[in-house]
């Protein structure tokens, strides 16, 4: 399976009946989890390896896409992500087909977080491009 | 797209004094059989280089071919004449091309030059260059 055919799709939580879309023109799409630990050695422990206990664990996701002022019904742009920031969003990281690669197929992962930082970066004769971060809230599926 | 050299073409052969100078001798991808054989200068020829889908999407199963590279060889009788004929060639292009440039089946949203090396034939003589234009299309 290659990148182009697994994309984010989501929609604002508590809107019932909304459908989660995707990321109009997405070029990338990444989810990192992470685990925090603390040292449980003591000085029952005999061996020289460190023992260490979970003390939390947490996820993140990423995403980029072109930017683009056209509407887009289909998709979520940027302009409509930006006016989701600081909000939670109902996600699946799932496969893509049909029309645009926008039909999501059985979702990989699944989970609510929180959109943390939408960014804009225009080069000179590079397309403009945007780069939203979102934070996990609670266990994902 | 696939046809942009038609930009390049046809705004080279629309100018009368270039026209008139290399004598009608603007050919497109190649020149024709009989100048080859005799050989005449100066000549310009204007040749499609390649298309790539450098920026598709994840919207695009199917990615568009958005930035096309064409190629014009320019040949004059020496160094000073090929400058000329050069620098005349370029200026024609960057007066043309103004902004976006909208077609039926293509759209030139921009243009990035770049010069070649300048070589001699001896034999000829005769002295060419290549200047290369990468354009950056859509489809409309």
């Amino acid at each position: 399976m290659k990148g182009q055919n697994l994309r984010l799709f989501f929609k604002q939580s508590g809107t019932s009946g909304g459908t989660k879309k995707p990321i109009a023109k997405a070029q990338e799409c990444s989810y990192d989890s992470d685990v925090q630990t603390e040292d449980s050695s003591s000085k029952d422990t005999t061996s020289d390896w460190a023992e260490v206990d979970v003390s939390s664990k947490s996820y993140t996701m990423s995403a980029s896409c072109d930017f683009d002022t056209a509407a887009d019904s289909g998709a979520w742009t940027v302009a409509g992500v930006l006016a989701l920031l600081g909000t939670n969003i109902d996600f699946d990281f799932a496969a893509a087909s049909g029309d645009k690669n926008r039909t999501a197929g059985t979702a990989v992962i699944s989970g609510t977080a929180l959109i943390t930082k939408v960014s804009i970066s225009a080069t000179n004769r590079q397309k403009i491009s945007a780069n939203i971060n979102f934070i996990g809230q609670g266990a994902p599926s | 797209m696939l046809n942009v050299d038609s930009f390049f073409y046809d705004t080279l052969r629309n100018d009368a004094e270039l026209d008139a100078y290399v004598n009608g001798r603007i050919f497109n991808p190649e020149r024709l059989e009989i100048d080859d054989t005799e050989d005449k200068i100066p000549y310009i020829i204007i040749k499609y280089g390649d298309g790539t889908a450098e920026n598709g999407s994840k919207d695009e199963v199917f990615a568009d071919l958005d930035t096309a590279t064409v190629h014009i060889l320019c040949v004059d009788k020496d160094r000073e004449a090929l400058a000329l004929l050069t620098h005349n060639v370029y200026n024609i292009i960057k007066a043309a091309f103004t902004g976006e440039i909208v077609t039926d089946t293509y759209v030139i949203e921009s243009i990035t030059p770049q010069a070649g090396g300048v070589e001699l034939d001896p034999l000829k003589p005769c002295c060419y260059q290549t200047l290369t234009f990468r354009c950056d299309t859509n489809t409309p």
